[in-house]
């Protein structure tokens, strides 16, 4: 009897041992190649400000986080990096570390500072917003921001009463005098007697400038105010005097019916749009990518109920023009010191456009 | 046993081969779960391996690309710098067409009007505008063509647009990429799917295979990769056949390139080396499982071989228990038997009444066949645990004959059986062999023909073979006309304990293993046996020993010398010169054997101790030794090495010869060993220890046996006495007048002694002491036969133990004293009386 339990159980161990012998070591094999093939993609975030105050930041963040959500991509975010302070360097390496393989630097100088830093990691693809600086795996990438401010500078030049229209800017640099020129050329498009009045606050973010700059146009006569800014606080002011104002980059939370609109951009469709070609190996095979208003990535928000049928309707005839191809920078175009800038038959090339735009379209006046 | 043993392995067989079918089931369907795993495993890994070359491929139709787009480049560059001159832009333009009717070209400008060439609609070609925006575009438009166009520039602005469009009919020679594999077909599609640049023998059977509806499901799902892939590849098993699909986007292009591959051309070569792995792996498993097998049987067989060995070793152990009782309980048996036949011995020796020596007889006759029983059993028992060993010696044929005749011819006699002797007078008569064996052998067969013989005769011849000059075969025939025995039974005749015909057979007495032990003993005497019977009409039983020859006398005429036995009991000899001493711890056993050796008239001396027996080496010289092995204090091995190693031991060279009362094998051995000369085995049979005194014993104290002195005179008158009742005397001395003279002499000689040590006890009034000795002399008074002393002495005993009783009371005591002191003379003289008479009655006896 004994034996015989024995002998089972020897018979049972053999077979078991046969089985393991056999089916663990091509479990293994099988699952360690799975694993291999499922190595999950981190992509590297790095913004300027808090990730969590309305405005640019938030509204990136919120864009790049739905676009890694669809690809099923895992996000490392890295806010609060300031500028020019070596903090965005250390924040690349510590991505790296971490495994990101593409990287975006979503905020303007930290291309150049980051620049000799991107050879050193070949194999990671960086995106920037900023055309200034430009490498074998670093892509500029944009939206045509100004088709929607050209867009809302109609609908200002339509709007306004007192032909002034208030335009509160952080410093003169290609992009923001690409807006304030589409803004101007928009303008200008509906009402050729309206001027747009420029001051400079000299950062991206400095509430109490943009808020004293912004009583100082609606007093040089400003009945309509936008900004090129981070934040916010010219809409708050334009709101505490009563005068209408185009908000940018943000929706704001609010039924003001001075708050006529908000020049938007779709960043979720943004950063889907860059991911997609990141992952099929495309990103980096242009310097430039420039999404505009035919793809939906820039538009205007909600208009409020200041604004009438009627303009919207000549707003939606304008914008259906560009989505058409209309390029704004096109025919006989004047900067504000007289010197031509675009002939008769020809338009501003995009590479221009990014790069070398220091200069403001007749009808702009800058306050000092 | 045996057939259940074949049975048990067919079972056994078949639950391997069971097993084995298991474990190889097990292996087979492990086998294909990992084939179609691997196979998937396969597929996915080229999956990817196409989906890189499809990835490459898309490389090169990028550089294809460029290529073009540069030489328009070049020719932009070329008309930025020489604007507005209509010459030399439309130079180049023909240059760019090439004169190619295929191929149209032009130039644009911005406000959409031809400058040169046809106008293109942004309506065809969507990506068109962005040219207008300073970007080189590809574009491509079904049914139009494939469209490369670059900006002309002035400074940062776009001044005008150059084209070259490509009509789709030549696509095929300029983009239909070479076929990277001579089995894949590769063409270019519109991202939304239409097909655009066919490769060059695109007919009937491509588009049928492109509209399966399996393959399109495998493009579809290549398709959907695509979203975040550069390239990708399916494996597709459609009813056209298997096939991977790969497809890739060509970057900054509205195109995709798509392409198929045969199965086999790809995964063809690997698949065959998987399989010949398959095939070796599977033989090798194969290989696994049958090793496993076999070392699984031999596994099992040595558990069994373990079992067996377990079961014997359990059988052992019990037969070793069973061989230790044996000879516990032969000794237990042979010490009464000796004592019976010794006494028995006695009574022949001693007795003229023939009624009592006829009993005697038929005791003596009981007894000698327990005894040998007994000594079947031993023997057996030293067969079986193998301790059974030959003595060799030196021997006469004649004697050993002479000895079986004096034995068998008066049982045959008694069964009216005529005993015929027939000896070859050539054969050798001095031999060398173990006889005593030799004797049993030829005693057993003898026996047997006696004991199952009722009527006719018993044949008995011997004979001798010259095998070689100094060995013969020794041969002995014993025929009789007895029960016979079935040709059938013949084979079982040497089993052990086996007896033939039980019923018919129930009286005839013997343990059945006479022949057994027959059997093993000429096999070890490398003799060997042959039967021969007629059932029902008698056996024929030959054994033929090899045996030495010592010298050339042959025995010569056999003359049945024998007489028939004695009623008497005769010595063999006797030594009247010889002197020996004989050592034993048990009075009664020196007294048996000093009556026994009586008739050899040989000298015998005692010690109780082996103390004494080396204090008496040392004051006298002995031509032998009887020493008892087992003795208290200092046992019989240790005196005989003190012995040995005494300096003034004066029979250092005497034979010191064991007694001992064990008898099992390896005692022999173990004594002679320790130095002993010979051994004896107790209680003493006088033959053997005649014979030993014969062998030992220095021939020229050896004398025949004198026939006068032979026969003691009885005398029948023994004289009267009244302090002696000579019954029970000879009562005490077990009916041996010898004996009884002997105690009567030894009470004689310890008298005086003893009356003194009393006399004092008595005057010292130690009672104690005067207790103990009175009660000797109780029994030493009634073991010679004086009742009357023995009477005295009892009462002043009793006295005695009042006087010394702790719980007697003073008056007691008292009454006991005056007692004493009353009757302690008288009865000393009654002492001195009965002393007397035993000396005048030890003499007449």
């Amino acid at each position: 009897m004994k034996r015989i339990i024995n002998t089972k159980i020897f018979n049972m161990l053999v077979a078991g041992a046969v089985f393991l012998v056999i089916v663990l070591p091509s479990m293994f094999v099988l699952s360690f190649t799975r694993e291999f093939a499922e190595q999950k993609e981190k992509i590297g975030f790095i913004i300027l400000g808090d990730i969590k105050v309305a405005g640019w930041n938030e509204s990136q963040y919120k864009g790049i986080k739905a676009a890694c959500e669809n690809f099923g991509i895992e996000l490392l975010v890295r806010d609060k990096v300031k500028e020019n302070s070596g903090e965005c360097p250390a924040a690349i390496k510590n991505l790296a570390e971490n495994g990101a393989s593409m990287i975006f630097l979503a905020s303007y100088s930290y291309s150049r500072e980051a620049q000799n830093l991107v050879k050193e990691y070949p194999k990671i693809a960086f995106a920037t917003n900023s055309a200034e600086v430009h490498a074998k795996n670093m892509t500029a990438y944009f939206v045509r921001m100004f088709q929607a401010r050209y867009l809302s500078g109609a609908l200002a030049g339509m709007k306004t009463k007192s032909n002034v229209i208030g335009y509160v800017a952080a410093m003169s640099n290609t992009e923001v005098n690409r807006g304030i020129n589409a803004f101007t050329l928009g303008v200008q498009r509906t009402n050729p007697n309206a001027k747009v009045l420029v001051m400079w606050t000299g950062a991206w973010q400095d509430e109490v400038t943009e808020a004293q700059h912004a009583e100082r146009l609606i007093k040089s006569g400003a009945d309509i105010l936008t900004y090129h800014q981070d934040e916010e606080a010219t809409a708050l002011v334009a709101e505490k005097f009563g005068v209408d104002y185009i908000a940018y980059n943000a929706i704001l939370n609010t039924d003001s019916e001075h708050y006529l609109t908000s020049v938007v951009c779709s960043w979720n469709l943004y950063y889907t749009d860059m991911i997609q070609r990141y992952l099929k190996g495309e990103l980096n095979s242009v310097k430039n990518h420039w999404l505009g208003i035919d793809r939906g990535a820039v538009m205007l928000s909600e208009y409020s109920s200041a604004v009438s049928p009627q303009m919207i309707s000549k707003l939606d005839s304008i914008k259906q023009e560009l989505m058409n191809g209309k390029l704004i920078f096109s025919g006989k175009i004047y900067d504000n010191a007289g010197n031509i800038r675009c002939e008769e038959g020809e338009a501003i090339s995009d590479d221009t456009l990014l790069e070398d735009i220091n200069w403001l379209v007749k009808g702009v006046e800058v306050i000092e | 046993m045996n057939e259940d043993g074949f049975s048990l392995n067919e079972k056994y067989i078949k639950k391997i081969i069971l097993q084995f079918a298991t474990v190889l089931g097990i292996l087979i369907l492990t086998g294909f779960s990992l084939r179609a795993e691997v196979n998937d495993l396969l597929n996915a890994t080229l999956e990817k391996m196409i989906a890189k070359q499809a990835a490459d491929l898309s490389i090169v139709a990028e550089e294809k690309f460029s290529k073009e787009l540069a030489e328009l480049k070049l020719a932009a560059e070329y008309l930025s710098a020489h604007p507005n001159d209509a010459a030399i832009e439309k130079n180049f333009l023909a240059m760019l067409q090439a004169g190619d009717e295929n191929i149209s070209v032009g130039m644009l400008s911005l406000n959409e009007r031809a400058i040169h060439g046809k106008m293109i609609s942004k309506w065809d070609f969507l990506r068109f505008t962005s040219v207008y925006r300073g970007n080189e575009i590809v574009d491509y438009c079904a049914g139009k063509g494939m469209l490369f166009a670059v900006p002309v520039m002035r400074g940062g602005n776009v001044r005008a647009v150059i084209y070259r469009l490509y009509n789709e009919k030549i696509l095929t020679d300029l983009f239909g990429l070479a076929e990277y594999n001579s089995d894949a077909k590769l063409l270019i599609q519109e991202r939304n799917g239409q097909i655009i640049v066919p490769y060059k023998n695109y007919g009937e059977a491509d588009k049928k295979f492109f509209m399966n509806s399996t393959i399109q499901l495998g493009f579809k799902r290549i398709r959907d990769n695509l979203a975040t892939r550069m390239s990708s590849a399916t494996y597709c098993e459609s009813s056209l056949g298997k096939f991977f699909l790969f497809a890739t986007d060509l970057p900054q292009t509205n195109c995709t390139m798509i392409g198929y591959v045969p199965w086999v051309a790809v995964a063809g070569d690997i698949f065959r080396i998987y399989t010949l792995l398959l095939i070796g792996g599977t033989l090798m498993l194969i290989f696994l499982a049958l090793v496993s097998a076999y070392l699984f049987v031999m596994r099992t067989k040595a558990e069994e071989s373990d079992a067996l060995r377990e079961a014997k070793q359990a059988a052992e152990d019990a037969n070793n228990a069973k061989s230790v009782f044996l000879a516990g309980m032969s000794h237990e048996i042979r010490t009464p038997i000796n004592a019976i036949i010794g006494m028995n011995e006695m009574i022949l020796r001693e007795s003229d009444n023939p009624e009592i020596i006829g009993y005697a007889q038929n005791a003596s006759a009981a007894s000698e066949s327990l005894l040998s029983l007994i000594n079947d059993i031993l023997d057996f028992s030293k067969i079986e645990s193998g301790k059974m060993e030959l003595v060799e010696e030196n021997y006469k044929l004649a004697d050993v004959i002479k000895s079986l005749i004096t034995m068998m011819k008066p049982r045959a006699e008694k069964k009216n059986l005529a005993f015929n002797l027939q000896v070859n007078p050539a054969t050798g008569n001095n031999l060398f062999g173990d006889s005593v064996r030799i004797r049993q052998i030829a005693l057993n067969f003898l026996s047997n023909a006696v004991k199952y013989t009722r009527v006719g005769s018993v044949d008995f011849i011997v004979d001798g073979e010259n095998i070689s000059d100094d060995a013969i075969n020794l041969k002995f025939t014993v025929k009789d006309t007895g029960i016979g025995i079935r040709e059938e039974d013949i084979p079982k005749l040497f089993n052990d304990f086996e007896r033939f015909d039980a019923k018919k057979n129930k009286n005839i007495e013997g343990t059945g293993l006479g022949l057994a032990i027959t059997n093993k003993l000429v096999a070890m005497m490398n003799g060997k046996i042959e039967v021969q019977s007629v059932y029902g009409e008698g056996s024929v039983f030959m054994v033929t020993i090899p045996q030495k020859v010592i010298g050339n006398e042959p025995i010569g005429k056999f003359t049945e010398e024998h007489a028939a036995p004695s009623k008497k009991y005769a010595p063999s000899f006797i030594a009247p010169d010889a002197e020996i001493l004989i050592v034993d711890d048990n009075e009664m056993n020196l007294l048996v054997a000093e009556s026994l050796l009586k008739a050899t008239k040989i000298k015998i001396d005692t010690a109780l101790s082996g103390m004494s027996c080396l204090k008496k080496l040392t004051e006298r010289h002995y031509d032998l030794i009887f020493l008892d092995q087992m003795m208290p204090s200092l046992d019989g091995i240790q005196t005989l090495k003190m012995a040995r190693a005494m300096g003034d031991n004066l029979s250092k060279d005497a034979p010191i010869i064991a007694l001992t009362a064990n008898a099992i094998s390896g005692t022999r051995e173990k004594l002679i060993g320790e130095g002993f000369t010979d051994y004896l085995s107790k209680p003493i049979d006088v033959k053997l220890m005649e014979q030993m005194l014969m062998n030992y014993l220095p021939t020229e104290k050896i004398k025949s046996p004198d026939a006068e002195e032979n026969l003691p005179v009885e005398e029948k008158s023994e004289p009267k006495s009244e302090l002696i009742n000579v019954e029970t005397g000879l009562e005490y001395s077990a009916g041996m007048t010898d004996l009884y003279k002997d105690f009567l002499l030894k009470f004689v000689s310890l008298k005086a002694d003893k009356q003194k040590k009393l006399q004092a006890a008595f005057e010292a009034q130690d009672w104690k002491n005067y207790t103990i000795y009175v009660h000797a002399l109780k029994s030493t008074a009634l073991s010679i036969g004086g009742e009357k002393v023995s009477a005295a002495a009892k009462e002043l005993e009793i006295s005695g133990k009042i006087i010394t009783a702790a719980t007697s009371s003073e008056l007691e005591k008292h009454e006991s004293m005056e007692f004493i002191e009353k009757n302690h003379a008288a009865t000393m003289k009654l002492y001195d009386e009965l002393t007397e008479e035993a000396r005048r009655l030890a003499e007449t006896l």
